[in-house]
């Protein structure tokens, strides 16, 4: 362990003391306000295309606004109405679980698989980065695109049911049972979701320097006590960025489960952000969207609060 | 870093490709269903190769699909500028100057985040129809910043925490400004996490639909996912378009990933960067 | 980028951009030129070309009015129509499904035009059907592109290879001639009944032929006819991924050759044309010989927004264009859609064999809001939530369809 921040300093040297000219006092108001115009321009962004969207969703939650009102643009408020009409329809509360399902099933996978590529990467070998830029297609293409593809992989004829012939599965109709139908959306949301974890994590490992390795090497670290030592705790910030995102755009992911689904059969697939749209756009009601959207807000603030816990622990 | 060495840098390109053509094995009925046509991909019996190569499945998609790269290409890459201008040094001053605040615009940020994006379309369409950027470049270009810019702040903020502060400090103990150390030592050592921010600033705009959906309905400036959603019309789905449109789509990204990742060095280099 | 300019640059630019705007502003009203804005879904390369075309000739009969095209995904445009109105840049035309445009009027957004459209020739003639979609009381609210229904597509070959003579034309013929033509991995017939409106509307023909009503559930009628739709599944003559697919992936399966038949729209004859199949077009299936068919009514309504009186004027001069009946029928055949004109719809039977099944289903073709009004949408949920959970077997057909009719019961009482 000694050598280990032994390692650490070595990386970052500061110059000995007999080097360093007299410091020279800066006037203090100077000093202050300098690192505040790093954040200015960020600042004036977030209040105007970040807060407006925000306080205008809220409100409209609680009004009443509908076609009828909409348009107009005096939409009553109805205090609580949206959401006791939300918590009471029976959609909202299976669509509430499925959510949660789908997320966790969702990270769990993308992460372990992000990671394990992110660890491979590291060697270096002839054709590493084309098969990187390969491997971020999933992730680039339309998502449009893998709906239909997996739709069709999950078909009566498609090569899913085929495969489970061979396991002496019979065929399964997947996507119009409930149950299966939100398996196959997940496993369709694995696909499209590893990448962005494996190159966040790629770049967060190939940020580590070599000497730390080296130093735990000659220490007689075998290979996955370095990667559960040292890896992960340097790792953490990013991997506490990449969870906290990925739950973020997991939570909101829509024209994938819209696409492959459409929420059903029977409303049985439905995810909070597919039931939001079905309110908001084919009922037109979009006071009770917006409602169904600040709870999205609030169970990802409480999913975002679970996991930092978790990693205090 | 090395697992237990193999003998030859080839045998992990066998495995990594072997990996690579297992995950994206999916894909392969999007690349052999683009040359098929429309009775072909969905007879009963599932083919493997197509009875004939339908080329002009793909001359169709160039042709429907050229136009349109012009504007996604103009919008990815100002979005991502201009989110890495504002950002790098936004997280810098939140990790490491620990400006007041920065737990709030943190947060604010995140949150932001967390709004299904077909409920923020809606008031930063009335907002910028307001300001009259509707079905203009910026706007399109600010409508994908408002979420390219918490990505971006998130990741940097993990990415600068393993910099090294105290680069930083020998040189304003040397004399230099704030500024000045920022673009000589900050930037140069976290390159490898800012060029992967970049990336994924570039990837987003490329592929986003809801915000264009919303905030572009002039024909000529429409984005390559909006020309490709055109394929899921209210009477039937173009088949062939959709498929080689994604390819087409997702083709120019993937090369830009490949020249940018040549950037994203390993870790035994920076050390000698100061 | 623009947040950090300079002040100082800002008086220059800003005088060029004053002068330059006053400009443009005096040659704008010196040309006094109107521009209709017509917003629509239509992706068809034929369709756009058709519509192309009607504006060419348009504009070179009225030099003084320019019509421009929006294209808008088929989700999105009533809630884009909504928003343009409420920021007050409302499009002149905005092409709406006829089920909705009686919800949309509510909101006010839509101009009544029925003073101008009593004139038109062609209204007089217009089937009963697609008037009462645009019609509120009085008051006119758009006048109808086309119409379209369903009826039953059947392949020839697969028909005369399983020893089929005739498609089936009652229930039970629809029945016995699906499981016929059931040979894995081929389905008799194919319907799609997803979870949205698709569901809901293939099912109609079924359920109000048979003298049923989506207003109440738990009548006879209705029970047979859903249950006509769970033994179809059962049986195995229908695939059960028939609840994952849209219309579009409907006729997939139909041109792919995985199912001998299906329930399907005219719409769809140009792509089916275009694969090459031998196919036919029948009246949908009745439950007993000698009943009428009533269709549900598909196609888009020409309505007009409020806003600016010139626009709205120029607006309702292009309807009026495209109602002559000669451009009509070009234009509904290119659309492959039934004129809702009857003179011209009969004209397109006549010519075209493959659209006579649809044209004589116009005359008992009824419109969707006709079941509550502008609740239909709310009511189609509740309906076809209650066919998915039958086909799925989740619950039996009484219940699913009492579980519907109780949700359904209010909406009907708020008309």
């Amino acid at each position: 362990m000694k050598q280990l921040e032994a390692a650490r300093t070595r990386v970052s040297p500061v110059p000995p003391a007999e080097h360093r000219p007299v410091p020279r006092r800066k006037a203090a108001w100077r000093r202050g306000l300098a690192p505040y115009t790093f954040i200015l321009p960020i600042l004036v962004f977030t209040l105007l295309l970040l807060a407006y969207p925000m306080f205008y969703s809220l409100t409209l939650s609680f009004q009443d606004a509908t076609v009828d009102t909409f348009v107009s643009g005096d939409m009553p408020f109805n205090g609580f109405a949206n959401y006791q009409q939300t918590l009471s329809t029976g959609t909202f509360w299976q669509a509430l679980v499925n959510t949660i399902v789908f997320t966790f099933c969702s990270i769990l996978f993308q992460f372990t698989i992000g990671f394990l590529l992110a660890l491979f990467f590291q060697n270096r070998f002839p054709l590493k980065n084309v098969l990187i830029a390969l491997l971020l297609i999933p992730w680039i293409a339309p998502v449009l695109t893998a709906a239909y593809t997996f739709k069709g992989l999950f078909n009566e004829v498609g090569p899913v049911n085929q495969v489970a012939h061979w396991f002496g599965i019979p065929s399964l109709p997947w996507l119009a049972l409930p149950g299966f139908a939100l398996a196959a959306t997940i496993v369709a949301n694995i696909w499209i979701g590893f990448p962005f974890n494996f190159i966040l994590l790629y770049s967060g490992v190939c940020g580590i320097p070599q000497e730390i390795y080296e130093a735990a090497r000659i220490d007689g670290a075998s290979y996955w006590r370095r990667v559960g030592y040292i890896t992960l705790p340097i790792l953490k910030p990013v991997t506490v960025a990449v969870l906290m995102l990925g739950t973020i755009y997991t939570v909101k992911v829509f024209d994938l489960v819209w696409i492959m689904t459409g929420g059903g059969p029977a409303n049985t697939s439905h995810l909070l952000s597919t039931y939001a749209y079905q309110v908001g756009f084919s009922l037109l009601n979009f006071g009770q969207a917006a409602a169904i959207a600040t709870v999205i807000v609030v169970l990802i603030l409480s999913l975002n609060l679970f996991q930092l816990l978790l990693q205090r622990k | 870093m090395r697992p237990p060495a193999f003998r030859s840098p080839w045998l992990y390109t066998v495995v990594g490709i072997i990996i690579t053509v297992v995950l994206l094995s999916p894909l392969y009925w999007v690349l052999m269903g683009s040359f098929m046509t429309q009775r072909e991909l969905f007879s009963p019996h599932f083919s493997f190769w197509p009875r004939e190569f339908m080329f002009q499945n793909w001359t169709t998609a160039v042709g429907r699909l050229w136009p349109h790269f012009a504007t996604s290409a103009i919008v990815s890459v100002c979005t991502s500028t201009a989110t890495l201008l504002i950002t790098a040094p936004a997280a810098y001053a939140i990790v490491w100057l620990k400006v007041r605040g920065r737990g709030a615009i943190l947060s604010f940020m995140l949150t932001s985040q967390m709004l299904p994006a077909i409920v923020f379309v809606i008031p930063l369409f009335v907002l910028f129809s307001r300001m009259d950027i509707v079905n203009t470049l910026p706007g399109l270009i600010l409508g994908d910043m408002t979420f390219t810019v918490p990505f971006a702040l998130v990741m940097l903020g993990a990415y600068l925490r393993e910099f090294p502060y105290q680069l930083v400090e020998a040189a304003l103990v040397d004399g230099a400004g704030q500024w000045r150390a920022f673009f000589s030592i900050v930037l140069p050592v976290t390159m490898t996490g800012i060029i992967t921010v970049a990336i994924f600033s570039f990837l987003m705009p490329w592929g986003d639909l809801i915000f264009a959906l919303s905030l572009i309905t002039e024909a000529g400036l429409q984005p390559l996912t909006l020309e490709l959603y055109k394929a899921r019309g209210a009477l039937g789905i173009d088949w062939s378009f959709l498929l080689a449109g994604s390819l087409l789509t997702a083709l120019p990204a993937a090369l830009f990933v490949v020249a940018a990742s040549r950037f994203i060095v390993s870790g035994f280099t920076r050390g000698a960067l100061h | 980028m623009p947040l950090k300019h300079p002040l100082t640059k800002f008086p220059l630019c800003w005088k060029f951009f004053v002068c330059s705007s006053v400009a443009a502003v005096c040659l704008g009203t010196a040309r006094s030129e109107t521009t209709v804005e017509i917003v629509h879904y239509f992706t068809v390369p034929g369709q756009i070309q058709g519509l192309q075309d009607i504006q060419k000739d348009f504009e070179a009969a009225n030099p003084d009015i320019k019509i421009k095209f929006t294209y808008i995904p088929f989700a999105e445009l009533l809630s884009r129509t909504l928003q343009m109105a409420a920021v007050h840049k409302p499009p002149g035309i905005s092409c709406i499904d006829n089920p909705d445009v009686r919800h949309v009027a509510k909101s006010g957004v839509l101009q009544d035009i029925s003073a101008s459209v009593e004139k038109f020739p062609t209204w007089q003639d217009t089937y009963p059907g697609p008037k009462h979609a645009v019609t509120e009381g009085t008051k006119v609210y758009g006048v109808p592109i086309g119409s379209n229904s369903l009826a039953l597509f059947y392949n020839k070959k697969m028909l005369s290879d399983a020893g089929v003579t005739d498609p089936p034309k009652t229930w039970d013929e629809l029945k016995e001639d699906s499981g016929k033509l059931t040979k894995s991995p081929v389905y008799g017939l194919a319907i799609s009944a997803p979870n949205d409106e698709q569901a809901t509307w293939q099912w109609e023909p079924f359920v109000w032929t048979n003298g049923g009503s989506l207003l109440d559930l738990t009548t006879d009628p209705a029970k047979q006819a859903l249950q006509l739709w769970v033994d179809l599944v059962k049986s195995g003559s229908v695939s059960k991924d028939c609840m994952n697919w849209s219309q579009p992936e409907e006729g997939d399966q139909f041109i792919g050759g995985q199912a001998a038949m299906m329930v399907m729209g005219p719409w769809m004859l140009g792509q089916v044309h275009k694969s090459g199949i031998d196919f036919g077009v029948a009246p949908i299936p009745v439950p007993k010989q000698g009943i009428k068919p009533v269709v549900p009514l598909g196609g888009e309504c020409w309505c007009v927004l409020k806003g600016d009186p010139k626009v709205e004027a120029a607006a309702v001069k292009f309807i009026e264009f495209v109602q002559d009946p000669a451009r009509l029928e070009t234009l509904c055949n290119t659309f492959n859609y039934i004129s809702s004109v009857r003179s011209v719809a009969v004209k397109q039977g006549q010519a075209n064999p493959e659209l006579q099944p649809f044209v004589l289903q116009m005359d008992t073709a009824r419109a969707r809001p006709e079941e509550g009004g502008a609740n239909y949408t709310q009511v189609s949920l509740a309906a076809r939530t209650a066919i998915q959970q039958a086909l799925t077997g989740q619950a039996t057909v009484d219940a699913a369809l009492a579980d519907a009719a109780a949700k359904i019961k209010p909406l009907a009482e708020k008309k």
